[in-house]
């Protein structure tokens, strides 16, 4: 009969058993010449035609006795009140191609409604017409009134659910906010020491001034420069919006990618350390020593992969501890004449050792973390997938147990052998299924161990140290003042 | 600069019979698998060598899988020729027929950067200037400190000094006296670093020594009560006279958490720990509730249970209900509302309660209030309704 309907006859009329089970989607339009009180059986009857792979949108025609109050009163109950006509079939079909998960029977469940049943009370209590009206607008309210308490806990919890996922990204933002001003203050420091450093490396006239949170620059014309640096001569760091009287030294502003690059050209030499004007108790340790400097370059591959400047300092003879070491590296330094020391070879690597030794501890601790997450996301998807298989295996095995049933009543050569060959194929799945289930639960499993095994790669590759430069320094007192 | 990878406790092989079957196969095979990240971890930090100090196995004759399954993850690993040391402890002593004898064929499985301590004068160079003495349990329990039989320093060895022994350094209250060591015998026997093996939390039994004498714990937790377990110690040495830097690198995929509620409020704060799906949770439900409550119990046991359909939030859980209690009487479960029938059985009911002369009576009585409850839960739950 559907085959008929789809390929040649353009109406099926059916009684309500059409309702069920029928697969329509080639058709658009549903007539109701009567309208059930069941709110779930009006859906299925939609449902023939509203469902997977339909590709139009679907009209519902319901036939209404206009001067029967009762009858407008029950429709608007149903369209009105829960939705039955309204949402499901709403612009989203078009774009989606399938019907929408917030279906009417959610709401129907939602506001304990049993519509049917209620309406026969009323219908077989109720004396008069007039009073068949009047209780019907007084179950229409009393939905209105369910569903406006339905909805505004609906509102709540959604409420609850965004103000609980703001939560964690508020945190995320949270700690953006209190850490990038630090962040960024630190960045402009370092910047602003490095093209001081250029500065005085390349005897160029300046003077600096650090207010407000900004290091401020004014560069006499000078050869020494180069000319991608153009005619500004007053330089600050900071945020540039709101600069007006300089030009902002960022990361990309050719004074500082000279001074950068410079830098990076640096293979070693003899340094003078000049230690601030408060420096720690350990940094004040070591004013008028002499030593080595080692400075490498740690590549960290891993899940977030991580390039740091590592360094490892021996002074006076002492090795000396690696966070102290990593804080030479923020001091001013100039060129100076050291006299060559004879450094201990072995001191200073062992000390570089330590240093990204004690480094990479701190690394680890992220990806550990990611590490973790990785494997227990990987546990969880075998988990699944075993749940999964678990499921399908039970369907089988009701498959092959109703099967066997029906070779035991079956009586033809023909049948039996269809339904031994049927049983067969299902044995074979279910073996089939046992073995990927038994290969799961042992993480035997060819795609986990890919997986599992490109996640150690990930997190256990060893770093890789490049050593950037060795430099003799002589660490002097603190600075006193800061311009020159 | 030396960096050792120390280890110990694997306990390969140790069954866990009274968790669920699920379960055990979980918690077995993650100590199979934490192997394979504690040579991952000697990988990335391109340690010297790997200490083993002790009680690898469980038992001296492991079953074959377990050894055969260790063997092949020790050849196919590619930690390659990083020198492993492996030393016999209490649980998996050096004896004829353990899997550490000379001819049991876990040795030919091995491949040859693994060595194994059946010898008490064992000792290996493991670089120019650092050497390695160790020491194996030849019975499950003995009086020997075998820390204090190691050799002591020579006069002018200047080498770096390590020792591994499995034994017990006597701080912890209630341990057993078997292979006890001297909290010293780093010091007295001139080493550098002192492995040990045997408690299963992470310990650095001498913090206030110049020689460190550490416990690196199991890196997969066996039980509720090692509160430090789940790491591998990380040793940097240096020259002679300083102090080897010491940090527990964490390796375990699973977190063991029992936790005694006393009242609902303690048991809906599980729900909140963090990463529940790996631990190991034991609940010890102490606690007298009302009927509306023992459904709330229920649920959020089915949660971090699981079910058919679903994964439980808790990787593996245990609950002990001894203490779980239902205060007697319907108290004002049930709504007003209900049909006559049933108001009338829960007054007979709680008259029944009240009228009980012993306890099993009443306790009848209230379980059936507690049937009662729940039929009607599961019929408004049908119907979408609240009870």
């Amino acid at each position: 009969m559907v085959h008929e309907f789809r390929t040649r006859s353009r109406v099926l009329i059916c009684t309500e058993a059409g309702a069920k089970g029928l697969n329509l989607q080639f058709c658009n339009t549903v007539i109701n010449y009567d309208l059930p009180w069941n709110p779930q059986r009006i859906e299925q009857r939609i449902g023939r035609c509203h469902r997977y792979s339909q590709e139009h949108d679907v009209t519902v025609v319901n036939f209404l006795a206009r001067d029967n109050e009762a009858h407008r009163l029950t429709f608007e109950i149903l369209s009105q009140k829960l939705d039955l006509f309204g949402k499901i079939l709403d612009a989203s079909d078009t774009v989606l191609h399938e019907p929408r998960t917030d279906a009417p029977e959610t709401i129907v469940t939602a506001l304990s409604v049993e519509l049917e049943s209620d309406l026969r009370n009323i219908y077989s209590r109720s004396r008069t017409l007039d009073e068949v009206t009047r209780e019907i607008a007084a179950l229409r309210d009393k939905i209105t009134e369910r569903r406006v308490i339905y909805e505004k806990e609906y509102q709540r919890t959604s409420h609850i659910i965004e103000s609980r996922f703001d939560e964690n990204v508020r945190k995320v933002f949270k700690s953006l906010r209190e850490e990038l001003p630090h962040g960024l203050a630190g960045l402009d420091k370092d910047v602003a020491d490095l093209v001081e450093g250029y500065l005085a490396a390349r005897a160029v006239s300046y003077k600096r001034l650090d207010k407000a949170g900004r290091a401020v620059f004014e560069i006499a014309p000078d050869q020494a420069l180069a000319a991608d640096i153009g005619e500004g001569r007053r330089f600050a760091t900071g945020d540039a919006r709101s600069l007006t009287d300089a030009e902002a030294l960022n990361l990309v502003h050719p004074l500082v990618r000279n001074a950068i690059t410079d830098s990076r050209n640096w293979r070693g030499g003899s340094l003078e350390l000049q230690l601030p004007p408060d420096p720690s108790s350990a940094l004040a340790a070591l004013a008028g020593g002499v030593g080595v400097l080692r400075v490498a370059l740690v590549d960290y591959n891993g899940f977030e992969p991580a390039q740091r400047l590592v360094a490892a300092a021996v002074v006076d003879g002492t090795p000396i501890d690696p966070l102290v070491a990593g804080s030479l590296l923020h001091l001013r330094a100039t060129d100076a004449a050291v006299p060559k020391l004879t450094a201990d070879q072995q001191l200073i690597s062992d000390a570089l050792d330590e240093a990204v030794f004690v480094d990479q501890r701190d690394i680890e601790k992220t990806e550990q973390k990611h590490f973790e997450q990785a494997i227990r996301q990987l546990e969880r998807f075998v988990e699944d997938k075993i749940l999964v298989l678990r499921r399908e295996r039970a369907s089988i095995s009701e498959k092959l147990r109703y099967a066997k049933e029906r070779r035991d009543q079956i009586v033809g050569s023909t049948a039996r052998e269809r339904i031994e060959a049927e049983i067969e194929k299902l044995a074979s799945r279910d073996e089939s299924l046992e073995r990927r289930i038994s290969a799961l639960e042992s993480r035997e499993d060819e795609v986990y161990k890919k997986w599992r095994d490109n996640y150690h790669k990930l997190r256990y590759q060893p770093p890789i140290v490049t050593l950037l430069f060795d430099a003799t320094l002589q660490i002097s007192q603190p600075i006193q003042e800061m311009s020159c | 600069m030396l960096k050792l990878l120390h280890t110990a406790d694997w306990h390969l092989g140790r069954r866990f019979l009274s968790f669920p079957d699920e379960a055990q196969k979980k918690l077995s095979r993650a100590r199979m698998d934490v192997v394979v990240s504690i040579l991952d971890v000697a990988r990335r930090n391109t340690v010297h060598a790997i200490l083993c100090a002790g009680d690898l196995f469980d038992d001296p004759q492991p079953e074959a899988d377990f050894w055969e399954e260790l063997a092949r993850t020790l050849r196919e690993h590619p930690v390659h020729q990083i020198p492993i040391f492996f030393v016999p402890g209490n649980h998996d002593p050096l004896t004829p027929e353990s899997v550490w004898a000379p001819n049991h064929p876990f040795r030919s499985r091995l491949p040859k950067w693994v060595h194994v301590v059946d010898r008490d004068d064992f000792a290996h160079q493991i670089s120019d200037d650092a050497v390695l003495y160790a020491r194996p349990c030849r019975s499950k329990a003995g009086e020997n400190d075998l820390a204090m039989a190691l050799p002591a320093r020579e006069p002018g060895d200047e080498r770096l000094r390590i020792g591994c022994v499995h034994g017990c350094t006597f701080d912890v209250e209630g341990y057993q006296t078997n292979f006890p060591i001297s909290r010293d015998a780093g010091l007295q026997r001139g080493f550098d670093y002192l492995a040990i093996g045997d408690t299963h939390s992470f310990r650095d039994v001498t913090a206030s020594l110049p020689v460190p004498t550490v416990y690196p714990g199991a890196p997969e937790p066996t039980s509720f009560d090692e509160p430090r377990a789940g790491n591998v110690a990380l040793v940097a040495l240096f020259r002679r006279g300083r102090r080897p830097r010491i940090d527990p690198e964490p390796v375990a995929f699973w977190r063991w958490l029992d936790v005694h509620c006393r009242d609902l409020n303690e048991l809906r704060r599980v729900l909140t720990v963090a990463d529940l799906d790996r631990h190991v949770l034991k609940l010890r439900l102490d606690m007298t509730v009302s009927l509306s409550e023992e459904a709330e119990v229920e649920r959020i046991l089915r949660d971090l249970q699981g079910t058919d359909a679903t994964h439980g939030r808790a990787g593996v859980l245990i609950v002990d209900r001894t203490n779980l209690k239902l205060k007697v009487g319907s108290g004002d479960a049930f709504p007003d509302d209900l049909p006559p029938v049933l108001k009338d059985t829960i007054d007979r009911l709680d008259q029944l309660v009240a009228n009980a002369t012993d306890e099993v009576e009443k306790t009848k009585a209230t379980r059936a209030l507690s049937h009662l409850y729940k039929l009607l839960q599961t019929q408004h739950a049908t119907r979408g309704r609240a009870l």
